[in-house]
């Protein structure tokens, strides 16, 4: 298995980006009184990134690309891509670190983390509905809403959250699409600010450089889901 | 092929989800579905004690399929990917030992939650004949996918077998016997003419 090396936020200033599950169904023709029958057989969707006109105006950013574009060995090697989506996610005030036993932090002022939220209950692989667990009050789940997880095989995966079930207590019942990659024991870490899922280019060329004035370029990125064999 | 009533209706609906299964009994058994990621259908008739399904695009494509009609058993394709690890290992390994091992091609019913309602219905059952490898070119990039051929137990490449419900065919099966003596008049062209009295 091939560890996924993470894709760097500091790239992905872009002017429009769109993550989009992509289905593959089978249509069989309008009928005469305008049905549409459709069958689907791709067993809930694949995540597709797409980030456009991705500004690169310093040398520091091109060279970064251009080492990102040899890491992702045209498509070959699993990538991290980053979901950039502040604006859409729960705002929630700066954590402390949590301090040692003792009160004081580490030598530097950092203190422990904490997920802001957790899986509350086990669910089994595909499964559409996880019970959601928030370490504190001000962690509120919404329709809409993405969040990440990090799966023991299959690695840091996305999901969107379709409809709230039920919540009780810091306890919220979600549906979510795609289908859950891997099973879940319960108490993984609920990933919020920190988007992302494992993917590879969907094209050899999809991190190709072009530069305007051998300074400046607007490059594009377009990648897929990747998935590990179980082990 | 006995439905739930819960399939019966998702079936019902305007919009199905189908989850489509492979499987080619070789050591071991290598197990594909259409979706993505990989799937646990659960307990069925081949697998008594439930199995993952590996999907993502390791099956390709399941070409059309008929039953057995006047001894015309058709071949069934099923085009792989050639360049997936774990389908490319176990094909590999397996390339000289598919001839004669069991294929089957089976259905599930999904729901709105895309949980399988019912057991993998095994609609066709086989066994393989070859592999082979084919590589395109797409633009930039080469295609390489592995098609298994399979057939059915009908399915021979030596001559037709007597299989047609003809005079001919019944003969040479059992010979003297009557049943097929008139399937011949039966021809869309034949016109019946009243009879006379």
């Amino acid at each position: 298995m091939v560890d996924a090396i993470a894709f760097p936020r500091t790239l992905l200033r872009e002017q429009s980006s769109r993550w989009s599950l992509r289905g593959a169904t089978i249509a069989g023709g309008q009928t005469g009184i305008g049905a549409l029958p459709r069958i689907s057989i791709d067993g809930g969707g694949t995540w597709q990134a797409q980030y456009d006109g991705i500004v690169l105006r310093t040398p520091d950013h091109v060279r970064r690309w251009r080492q990102y574009e040899l890491i992702a060995d045209a498509g070959v090697q699993p990538l991290v891509i980053p979901m950039c989506d502040a604006r859409q996610a729960p705002q929630l005030a700066r954590r402390a670190g949590i301090p040692h036993s003792d009160g004081e932090p580490f030598s530097d002022g950092a203190g422990y983390s904490q997920p802001l939220a957790t899986i509350g209950v086990a669910a089994a692989l595909r499964a559409t509905t996880v019970t959601l667990h928030a370490e504190a009050s001000d962690v509120v789940f919404a329709v809409g809403q993405f969040f990440s997880v990090d799966h023991l095989v299959q690695g840091r995966r996305l999901y969107g959250i379709r409809s709230i079930e039920s919540q009780v207590g810091l306890n919220t019942v979600v549906t979510i699409r795609p289908p859950l990659r891997q099973a879940l024991a319960g108490a993984e870490a609920v990933i919020l600010d920190d988007l992302g899922c494992v993917m590879v280019l969907q094209a050899p060329d999809s991190m190709n450089l072009t530069l305007g004035l051998r300074r400046f370029a607007s490059p594009s990125i377009t990648a897929v889901e990747y998935f590990y064999s179980p082990a | 092929m006995d439905f739930n009533a819960d399939e019966i209706a998702a079936l019902d609906a305007d919009a199905q989800r189908i989850g489509v299964f492979f499987r080619l009994e070789v050591d071991p058994v290598l197990r594909l579905w259409l979706g993505l990621g990989p799937c646990e259908p659960g307990v069925n008739t081949l697998d008594p004690v439930g199995a993952t399904y590996l999907g993502a695009g390791k099956l390709l494509n399941v070409s059309d399929f008929d039953h057995l009609i006047n001894g015309a058993a058709q071949r069934v394709e099923f085009a792989l990917s050639g360049v997936s690890d774990d389908v490319q290992a176990q094909l590999t390994v397996a390339a000289n030992t598919v001839r004669d091992r069991p294929v089957a091609l089976g259905l599930g019913i999904m729901g709105p939650d895309w949980q399988l309602l019912g057991a993998v219905r095994w609609c066709w059952r086989g066994y393989g004949d070859y592999l082979s490898a084919d590589r395109t070119s797409e633009g930039a990039e080469a295609v390489q996918t592995v098609t298994l051929s399979a057939g059915t137990l009908m399915t021979g490449r030596r001559r037709g077998r007597n299989a047609y419900f003809t005079d001919q065919d019944q003969q040479r099966r059992s010979p003297g016997d009557r049943f097929c003596e008139r399937t011949g008049l039966y021809r869309e062209e034949v016109r019946k003419v009243w009879p006379r009295f």
